[in-house]
C-alpha cells in the first residue's frame, strides 16, 4: 500500500454502529431478561387450607343430611298428630250415636275423676233405664 | 473488570439470580449489538436475545469462573446466533451463499439502519462472508477483541483466526472500492 492509497476500512466512520433500535428498547428488554431468573413462586399451602374445600363438602353433606332428617322427622311428627285426632275422632263419634248431648263426650270421658256415680245415674236416667235396674245395679 | 469479578463472586456464593441480573445490566446492549450485526433485523435479534437470555440463565450454576464472562457470554450468543441462522438455511432450504444475500437484503428493509451508503455497503459485504470470517471480522473490526479471546469464544486457534480476519478484511476492502458509491 502507497502513502496515496488510503485503507477505506480505516475510515473511522466505518467502525460507527449504523443500526439503532426503538427508544426504550434496553430498558425493556433488561426488564424482560431479569424475569427469567426470577424464582418460581412456591405458594405453601398448609394442612387446613388444603383440607378446606374438602371439611366445605363434608359440612354442606352434614347439613343436607340434617336437613332431611328434620324434614322427615316433622313430616312423621304431623302424620302421627293426624292418625291419632282421627283415631280418636274415631272411638268418639263412631261408638256414640249423635243424638247423645256432648257433655258425655267430653274428652275427659274416659277419666276416673270426671265420671262419679251421680253421672252414672243421670246416664241411666236419660237412657230411660227403670228404676229397679238402677237399684239393683246401684248394690 | 470489577463488575466481572463481582458476578464471578455472586455466582461461587451461588447467588445466581443476582448474578444474572448483574449480567443483563453489563452486557445486555453488548450481546444485542453482537448478535444484530449478523442477523440484521431488530426483531429477529430481539427474538433470539430472548433465548440466549434463558441460555445464560440456565448455564449459570455451571459457569466455574475458569474463563472471563464476557468470553462465557460472547459464546453462547454466538453459538445460539450461529445454530438460528442454520435454522433460517434449513427452513428456506438456502445455501450459505443465498443466506448472505437474505441477510443483506433485510439492512435494505430495516428501518433502523441509519447509516450512510458507505456503510450499508459495507455491512452488506459482510453478510456475504463465509460464517467463520464473519464472526472473526465482526468480533476484530467493531468490538476490538484480542484474538486470544476470539478463540476463546470461537474455539479456534488464534494462526487461524488472524489468516480468516486477513481474508475477511480483504474481502470487504475490495467490495468497498468497488461499490458504486
Amino acid at each position: 500500500m502507497t502513502e496515496n492509497e488510503k485503507d477505506i476500512l480505516q475510515d473511522i466512520k466505518l467502525k460507527k454502529n449504523p443500526y439503532s433500535v426503538p427508544e426504550g428498547y434496553f430498558d425493556a428488554l433488561k426488564t424482560q431478561a431479569r424475569k427469567y431468573a426470577e424464582p418460581t413462586k412456591i405458594v405453601r399451602v398448609n394442612f387446613w387450607t388444603r383440607l378446606a374445600p374438602y371439611a366445605g363438602i363434608a359440612a354442606m353433606f352434614l347439613f343436607v343430611l340434617v336437613l332431611g332428617k328434620v324434614f322427615v322427622n316433622n313430616s312423621q311428627d304431623d302424620l302421627t298428630a293426624e292418625q291419632t285426632e282421627s283415631y280418636e275422632d274415631f272411638l268418639v263419634f263412631s261408638d256414640i250415636s249423635s243424638d247423645i248431648p256432648m257433655q258425655y263426650l267430653a274428652e275427659e270421658v274416659g277419666s276416673e275423676e270426671a265420671i262419679d256415680y251421680e253421672d252414672i245415674i243421670e246416664y241411666l236416667i236419660y237412657i230411660g233405664a227403670t228404676e229397679e235396674y238402677i237399684e239393683y245395679n246401684r248394690e | 473488570m470489577t463488575d466481572d469479578r463481582h458476578i464471578i463472586k455472586l455466582c461461587h456464593e451461588g447467588e445466581y439470580e443476582l448474578a444474572f441480573n448483574s449480567i443483563v445490566d453489563t452486557y445486555s446492549e453488548r450481546l444485542y449489538w453482537h448478535v444484530r450485526r449478523f442477523l440484521c433485523s431488530h426483531e429477529d435479534t430481539n427474538d433470539l436475545l430472548q433465548d440466549i437470555f434463558i441460555k445464560i440463565w440456565s448455564s449459570l450454576s455451571s459457569f466455574r469462573g475458569d474463563a472471563q464472562i464476557y468470553t462465557w457470554l460472547y459464546r453462547i450468543a454466538t453459538n445460539e446466533t450461529l445454530n438460528h441462522l442454520k435454522k433460517i438455511r434449513r427452513e428456506n432450504a438456502i445455501s450459505l451463499d443465498a443466506e448472505g444475500q437474505l441477510l443483506a437484503s433485510r439492512i435494505d428493509e430495516d428501518p433502523y439502519f441509519n447509516g450512510d451508503a458507505l456503510q450499508r455497503e459495507l455491512h452488506k459485504a459482510i453478510q456475504q462472508l463465509p460464517e467463520k470470517q464473519r464472526l472473526v471480522f465482526n468480533m476484530r473490526y467493531f468490538d476490538e477483541l484480542k484474538y486470544e479471546d476470539i478463540a476463546e469464544i470461537t474455539g479456534t486457534s488464534v494462526g487461524a483466526l488472524k489468516a480468516s480476519y486477513h481474508h475477511a478484511y480483504n474481502k470487504i476492502k475490495e467490495a468497498l472500492e468497488n461499490a458504486d458509491i
